[in-house]
């Protein structure tokens, strides 16, 4: 009998799981990068299959670990979405303000992620939409008409720059706090929260035979 | 006496009996001295006003007579039926015989309406008053009766009473027992729920008895550890203390030999830079010097020319000259770039990057020194010279063979790699006998489909690497063709992002374009297992399932550690496989690991992935947390330096591995993801046709939504529309 029960309640930071999507080139990786290491540069290759980055936050007094999942944007990496939807707390939907194409296929990708991920919320689930690329001067979305289509769902619309720096961290505390939220809702109930492990007790090492 | 009582009552008070005959009948008379009981005969003479008693009512004698005259007469209340008549010469007590009360006491009155008489001496109203007594007579025997009956009543009620106060009392009963039944029962669950308390009481003893003698076993360790330690500092203590303050002297002596030495570092650098100055100085000076010497021989040579045939051999020392001259300026142009360089031959960083936080994790789990091994040469000398000897023993007619087999293993000199890879391709591609010609394809594929995203991922193709790295580099222009080139002849595959990765990194090696086409068609069509790259990625998913079995297999620990942090090694393994490492591994590793690769197939893959995550065991086994282990990975493939040690592991340390069980694998996994695929297009359609209902009704949205949706289509020239069930 070595082995001792011990109770672990809470202490863990949670983990707000937020995934990114969108099509091919909008600037998702790019997007994620300023947020968490603060730099921009042009030599981000093509994400293939995903990418994972995580940042430590306080929301509201609540030290939490926001993990970023980053995602291929052409849509042949879709079949791997299942295992990279599920679990996730708040889904980031981007695109390029200067693509209206890329705008257009958000509602093909909101379909998309509550197939594959199945939220069990999935009325309302938080969503943010994100309208990057503003830096860049041939516009071809209005803020007006994207904020339109978000209203039709709920959706809470930024748009910004990952190129300048603007509304970057902004953004991405919005969906930090909107995933804690689903985090606390559907997350806490189900597990309890309370982990249970065995521990081997460890060899203890002051036995000093030097 | 009965006889006598009955005789006595007259039947109709109409004619009135004489009084002496009615007044008649026995007494019981007590007698004098003895006090006894006797029955006599009494009878009422009226003319005497006197009772005469006989002894039967035969007798003639009389034998006593009571004068009535002033007699009166007294009734005792204690014994029933007993009267006295006292006369002023005696008092005699008198008794009726017959013991039935209502008689007894119309015998009373009978004794005391004789009284009456005696004192009224009046016959004749004597006479009425016998009427009337009669009349008495007859009420009291009708009291009597009533009395009776009442007494009876009285009887019956009392007992009716008696019967309902039974029944209440047998509801009753019947409640009480059907309380007490259920009391019973309450009783009996009561006990069961007792004898269940008890067990669980017992339980717990027992558990808490368990409990105590692991506490006990834990606390001996304890308190012997404890013992140990004390005994163990008690006798070490003195010795450490000496340790210790050898150690802080080594460490002074360390100090001062470290800043010796920083300033011997310091004044060496110096030196280095004064030296380097002196050098590129002397360098100008030489080329200088060089081309004045240039310069100097061919006038030389022009001047003897023009004097014509002066001696030969002259002239030949002056060509020698002038060959020498042009080689030394070769080797010292090659040089200069070395000197200068960051990068490979092919043009790959020679150092990794890495991010201020994957260094503090690396350092977490001590991870060794990323720079200590970095210049390592990829291929020593006397392999080399084994490469050279086996090339110029079959002439460069390469064909299979063992020998060839553990020589790529080992890696194949950069000078020789094209013309291998080349073979290779060749050998895999049939290409000498495919009609298909390069130039053809190329001008049939200026535009397609797949145009946007390939131009949307030749500036993010290898832009670490320094042929790559500028937007008007002719690399990319080449890698656009052979793209747009390969996605024309290949429709059902297109494009696949990675594909420019591949394709990139053999454009590098074998410098021509068609040649690199030829490769790409080669790693596509021929080494990757069918439906790599197609837009299901087949393939490549059934791979992951499979690298997760080996995984599980080989290294079970690893896997078991993974699986308990939630970790799931596709997430990361999926792009190795897909872009065969390009862009993951360093390129002093890759290149080896493509010679392997082109040479012997995809399986190559699966062993230097596994091979890696063997190298890292340690390092992963160190870290506990999903989140930890996903920054771990991101980094893995760019902390793997130790080409030698990697390729011996993949190639002998994870043996037996037969394509055999790689292949029967595939066929197990490939069967149940192509029924998972179609149940999530089947689900994928259901929410479509969901969605058309609910737009229809929606119509009236307007035509700007119309027009997204047409563009929505436009759009999905790529995969949305045309990911199907196999």
């Amino acid at each position: 009998m070595d082995t001792s029960v011990s109770l672990i309640q809470e202490k863990e930071p949670a983990i707000i799981k937020i995934i990114i999507i969108g099509n091919s080139g909008v600037g998702k990786s790019s997007f994620m990068n300023r947020y968490v290491n603060h730099r921009f540069t042009n030599l981000y290759r093509a994400t293939i299959g995903m990418d994972f980055l995580s940042k430590s936050e306080t929301l509201d007094g609540e030290s939490v670990t926001v993990q970023i999942w980053d995602t291929a944007g052409t849509e042949r990496f879709q079949s791997l979405g299942s295992p990279l939807y599920r679990g996730t707390h708040c889904c980031m939907l981007v695109f390029d303000v200067t693509s209206k194409i890329s705008f257009s296929a958000l509602e093909q990708w909101r379909k998309e992620f509550l197939i594959q991920g199945e939220p069990k919320n999935p009325d309302t689930f938080p969503f943010v939409v994100l309208g990057n690329k503003t830096d860049l001067p041939d516009r071809e979305v209005s803020s007006r008409r994207a904020r339109q289509w978000c209203e039709r769902f709920g959706a809470e619309y930024f748009e910004g720059s990952a190129k300048d720096d603007i509304d970057v961290e902004k953004t991405f505390l919005r969906a930090a706090h909107m995933g804690l939220q689903q985090y606390k809702k559907h997350t806490l109930e189900n597990t309890g929260h309370f982990q249970i492990t065995c521990k081997q007790p460890r060899e203890t090492g002051n036995n000093c035979q030097c | 006496v009965d006889g006598a009582g009955s005789q006595t009552m007259p039947s109709s008070p109409t004619q009135p009996p004489s009084l002496a005959q009615h007044l008649r009948g026995y007494l019981l008379k007590r007698g004098g001295t003895l006090k006894a009981w006797k029955q006599r005969w009494f009878v009422f003479v009226e003319e005497k006003n006197a009772l005469d008693y006989f002894r039967t009512p035969r007798d003639v004698m009389p034998l006593g007579q009571v004068c009535l005259n002033h007699a009166s007469f007294t009734c005792e209340g204690v014994e029933p039926g007993i009267f006295h008549l006292h006369t002023p010469e005696r008092t005699i007590t008198l008794k009726v015989t017959h013991t039935d009360t209502p008689r007894t006491v119309s015998h009373y009155l009978c004794v005391s309406q004789l009284l009456n008489a005696t004192k009224t001496k009046s016959s004749h109203s004597f006479l009425g008053l016998w009427s009337c007594q009669d009349l008495v007579a007859i009420l009291q025997k009708a009291l009597q009766q009533c009395q009776s009956e009442k007494q009876s009543c009285r009887l019956n009620q009392q007992n009716y009473n008696q019967t309902e106060e039974d029944q209440d009392l047998t509801t009753h009963l019947e409640q009480t027992q059907v309380q007490l039944e259920e009391l019973k029962n309450s009783l009996n669950q009561k006990d069961q729920v007792i004898q269940d308390l008890k067990k669980e009481v017992r339980e717990l003893s027992e558990k808490n008895h368990v409990k105590q003698q692991v506490i006990q076993k834990l606390s001996s360790c304890i308190s012997r550890w404890t013992e140990q330690s004390s005994d163990v500092d008690s006798q070490s203590v003195q010795t450490l203390i000496k340790q210790n303050q050898d150690l802080q002297d080594d460490l002074k002596a360390f100090k001062n030999q470290n800043y010796f030495l920083n300033s011997e570092i310091h004044h060496l650098s110096g030196l280095w830079r004064t030296s380097t100055e002196g050098q590129r100085v002397l360098m100008n000076k030489a080329s200088v010097q060089r081309g004045q010497h240039l310069r100097l021989l061919r006038e030389l040579q022009e001047v003897s020319l023009r004097e014509g045939a002066q001696s030969q051999s002259l002239r030949r020392i002056l060509q020698d000259a002038l060959n020498q001259a042009n080689r030394s300026e070769l080797t010292l142009h090659k040089l200069e770039q070395y000197i200068l360089q960051d990068w490979d031959q092919y043009g790959f960083p020679l150092v990794q990057d890495f991010e201020v936080e994957d260094i503090q994790l690396l350092a977490k789990i001590h991870s060794p020194d990323l720079r200590t091994q970095q210049n390592q040469d990829a291929i020593e000398r006397p392999l080399v010279a084994r490469w050279e000897q086996y090339m110029s023993s079959c002439r460069g007619d390469l064909s299979d063979s063992p020998e060839l087999k553990s020589l790529i293993r080992t890696g194949i000199p950069p000078h020789l790699r094209p013309q291998v890879w080349n073979w290779i391709i060749r050998t895999r591609t049939q290409r000498d006998q495919d009609p298909l010609q390069y130039q053809q394809v190329l001008s049939q594929s200026r535009s397609g489909p797949w145009s946007r995203q390939i131009d949307l991922d030749l500036p993010r193709t290898l832009c670490t690497n320094h042929n790559f790295s500028s937007p008007s580099s002719p690399a990319l222009q080449q890698l656009r063709r052979i793209l747009m080139a390969f996605s024309w002849e290949n429709p059902s595959i297109g494009y696949c992002q990675g594909l420019n990765r591949i394709a990139a990194l053999l454009l590098l090696v074998l410098g021509s374009e068609e040649d690199t086409f030829w490769g790409l068609k080669a790693v596509v069509e021929n080494i990757m297992p069918p439906d790599y790259y197609t837009p299901s990625l087949v393939g490549s998913q059934v791979d992951q399932l499979v690298l997760k079995d080996f995984l599980s297999e080989k290294l079970a620990r690893l896997s078991s550690h993974l699986d308990r942090c939630g970790v799931d090694v596709s997430s990361f393994t999926f792009s190795w496989f897909l872009v065969v490492f390009v862009e993951v591994l360093p390129s002093h590793i890759l290149l080896p690991l493509w010679d392997a690769f082109l040479y012997e197939g995809n399986k190559v893959l699966f062993r230097f992935s596994l091979a890696m995550f063997k190298l890292k065991e340690p390092e992963i086994l160190q870290l506990s947390t999903g989140l930890e282990l996903h920054q771990y990975f991101r980094i893995l493939p760019k902390t793997v330096l130790d080409q030698r040690r990697l390729s011996a592991v993949a190639f002998d340390e994870l043996n037996p591995f037969s394509r055999r069980a790689v292949r029967s694998r595939r066929a197990l996994h490939l069967e149940r993801l192509q029924r998972e695929l179609c149940e999530l297009q089947r689900q994928r359609n259901l929410f479509l046709s969901q969605r058309s209902i609910h737009k229809s009704t929606e119509e009236e949205e307007g035509a700007e939504g119309a027009a997204e949706e047409e563009v929505l289509d436009n759009n999905s020239e790529d995969d949305f529309a045309t990911v199907s069930c196999i």
